[in-house]
């Protein structure tokens, strides 16, 4: 929602706008999108929907497990339609909308390859090995391609395969058990860290502000699970994964405050803040049986994230 | 566009007159209002504990329940009143003690509504629209509008037309949202009613589709699944039909853009959420709302990833209808490609 509009609607509200002309003035402003706007928003979504059900749809038709249908054809149905995606690509530049969307399907196509390898041959491989495999084999792609839309593919990649390894192999063999929540803000944390490091340097796909956001996001869940099964679950049995925490806090604090502003993900990490206390002083407060403990933890977290939101919704103001 | 280049253009325009009044309080990005709505849901976890060790028997007494429940939205209302200013804080403070109200209420009057289910979640929903009503807060309307449309559906749980949901709450959301912008009055009430309205139809949509599925082979005739996906599609196309009037466009490309809708609608006719979150993505877009493009965007991926684990259909029949699809939104997105970009392109959308 833009402030644009929020104006009109205030001078609307105090009379200063008929509400007759209001659609008009919506227009003008530019509140509302135009022909143009519309029609690039729905060749962008046309040809993303597009190319992403397709390369679903192929996905499918593979998982579907054809008997009939001889091995190598299986193969050659995959192998082709990554080849007309990369030449798709090619052919309408990999920074055209089409070339992108192309880029994303063939990496997701390689997914559908390598599970095919594994139905086949019956490789005996798992599924870490899938994805594993799977994140390796598009790298390259991701470097030439140069897209932040298939570098948030391969991160997402990334995290199932990091998953599917201690599903399978590490539930135990790393920090005492919650070795997957170190592992996932590992994973995320240091991709945080490598994208704003590039979008500082001006590296071109690293530039767009909600990739950035997403990936914050991501590492945002992690941190904050990390945290809370540290300070809520076990207490100071896992002092380390309040510290990792802690850390994370202190790292976006200086990123998205002090080195820029980045009021969304400061908003997130306020909201890690949130959870964390709640969590923390509810199972110390309730041990307490008192009744007023529970509106002290209210108050604590109605001041907390009240408070943060007034000083985060003035500095949004403050860079506007 | 600052609100001084702003106020220039309409004037020029004849829209409005004289100088340009003290600019209000810039509105609350969508993201700390999120923050504040969350914080507040945890917030009412604890006050409701509270309530449980201070007010004897609330959660087992009907009338108590209601009582306090009342007490505490009346409190919520007036604190609410004093933050109408976009004061996060007072808001932030109301709207925990607003959930924990309404979730008392809830819990007295399905306690007193015993064994019909139906008609205490039917309540409810009436109940949180008229919350919705009187509590101005913006984001307290969002909850509340995602909570009477909760109710519905957990009340049609028992009456029986589940199936008609997701195609009442696409229409509700669509007319809520295209109509939000008639004027101030209209924007404060049905702007976040359509937010909460659209979470609900993203999240309850797909679950009364997998319900009916399961209902289905139960106890329902064979069809009403079918129908379900006809009212949906019919929505989706409707939607479009609108927003292409409201988009002025000519006779020639209103013929092909709703060619393409029902062509759409057909092809997804095996993945019926994938319309719900479509209809959100084109309206969020009319409406310039980008948390809802978004979240419509997550909704349609995720209803993609229920779709390979649905057992309505074989894999081969998921993957033709996905192609057939994919390759009709690829021929819309060459064809948009070829089209010269419009002359007036700040023509009405």
């Amino acid at each position: 929602m833009s402030d644009t509009r929020e104006w009109l609607f205030d001078w609307n509200a105090r009379g200063m706008l008929a509400t007759r002309d209001l659609p008009r003035a919506l227009t003008l402003v530019g509140a509302n999108p135009g022909h143009d706007a519309w029609r690039r928003f729905l060749r962008v979504l046309a040809t993303g929907a597009g190319t992403a059900l397709l390369a679903v749809g192929v996905i499918f038709f593979i998982a579907f497990n054809w008997h009939d249908l001889p091995q190598m054809v299986k193969f050659g149905l995959v192998e082709a339609a990554i080849v007309v995606a990369i030449a798709a690509c090619l052919m309408r530049g990999v920074d055209s909308i089409a070339g992108i969307a192309a880029l994303c399907a063939a990496a997701l196509l390689t997914g559908g390859l390598l599970a095919l390898v594994g139905q086949v041959y019956q490789t005996g491989a798992d599924t870490f090995e899938l994805f594993a495999l799977w994140a390796l084999a598009i790298l390259p792609w991701a470097v030439a391609g140069r897209q932040a839309p298939l570098w948030l593919i391969w991160l997402a990649i990334v995290n199932i395969a990091v998953q599917a390894w201690f599903l399978r192999w590490g539930m135990r063999a790393f920090a005492r058990g919650d070795g997957v929540l170190w592992a996932l803000f590992l994973v995320n944390a240091a991709a945080l860290v490598a994208w704003e490091v590039l979008r500082a340097s001006g590296v071109r796909e690293f530039g767009g502000q909600w990739s950035l956001r997403i990936v914050a996001f991501a590492s945002g869940i992690a941190a904050t699970m990390l945290g809370f099964v540290a300070l809520v679950f076990t207490g100071e049995s896992r002092a380390l994964g309040a510290i990792a925490w802690l850390a994370w806090l202190a790292a976006v604090w200086l990123a998205f405050r002090v080195r820029r502003v980045d009021v969304f993900v400061l908003a997130g990490a306020l909201l890690s803040v949130v959870v964390i206390v709640a969590g923390f002083l509810g199972r110390n407060f309730f041990a307490s049986g008192a009744f007023f403990a529970p509106l002290l933890v209210a108050a604590v977290i109605i001041a907390l994230a009240g408070g943060g939101a007034v000083m985060l919704k003035r500095l949004a103001q403050e860079v506007r | 566009m600052d609100p001084h280049t702003t106020w220039r253009a309409l004037a020029d325009a004849g829209l409005v007159n004289g100088e340009m009044p003290v600019a209000a309080a810039s509105p609350t990005p969508w993201y700390l209002r999120a923050l504040v709505g969350v914080a507040a849901w945890i917030a009412a976890v604890f006050v409701l504990s509270s309530m449980g060790a201070l007010v004897y028997r609330v959660f087992d007494n009907a009338m108590l329940s209601i009582a306090t429940g009342a007490i505490l939205c009346a409190i919520a209302t007036m604190l609410m009143r004093g933050a109408r200013d976009g004061g996060l804080f007072l808001g932030q403070f109301g709207l925990a003690i607003a959930i924990s109200g309404e979730t008392l209420l809830a819990l007295g009057v399905f306690t007193a509504a015993g064994p019909r289910h139906g008609v205490g979640w039917l309540v409810i929903a009436v109940a949180e629209i008229v919350l919705l009503f009187i509590i101005r807060d913006r984001t307290h309307r969002v909850i509340a509008a995602f909570f009477a449309a909760g109710a519905v559906y957990a009340g049609a749980l028992d009456f029986g037309p589940l199936v008609l949901l997701p195609s009442l709450a696409a229409a509700a959301f669509a007319v809520t949202a295209l109509n939000a912008d008639r004027s101030a009055a209209s924007h404060a009430l049905l702007q976040p009613a359509s937010a909460g309205i659209a979470l609900a139809l993203l999240l309850f949509a797909p679950a009364a589709i997998i319900l009916e599925d399961t209902h289905r082979q139960v106890q329902l005739a064979i069809g009403i699944g079918d129908t379900l996906r006809a009212l949906l599609a019919a929505v989706f196309v409707v939607t479009v039909a609108v927003l292409l009037r409201r988009a002025r466009v000519n006779r020639g490309e209103m013929t092909a853009a709703m060619m393409a809708a029902l062509i759409l609608a057909a092809a997804t006719w095996p993945v019926p959420g994938l319309l719900a979150a479509l209809v959100v993505v084109v309206v969020g877009f009319a409406m310039q709302r980008h948390a809802l493009i978004g979240t419509g965007l997550v909704s349609g991926v995720a209803m993609l990833g229920w779709y390979y684990f649905s057992l309505e259909t074989t894999l081969m029949i998921k993957s033709l209808s996905l192609m057939a699809a994919g390759a009709i939104l690829l021929a819309t997105g060459w064809l948009l490609s070829r089209a010269a970009p419009s002359t007036a392109g700040a023509r009405n959308a």
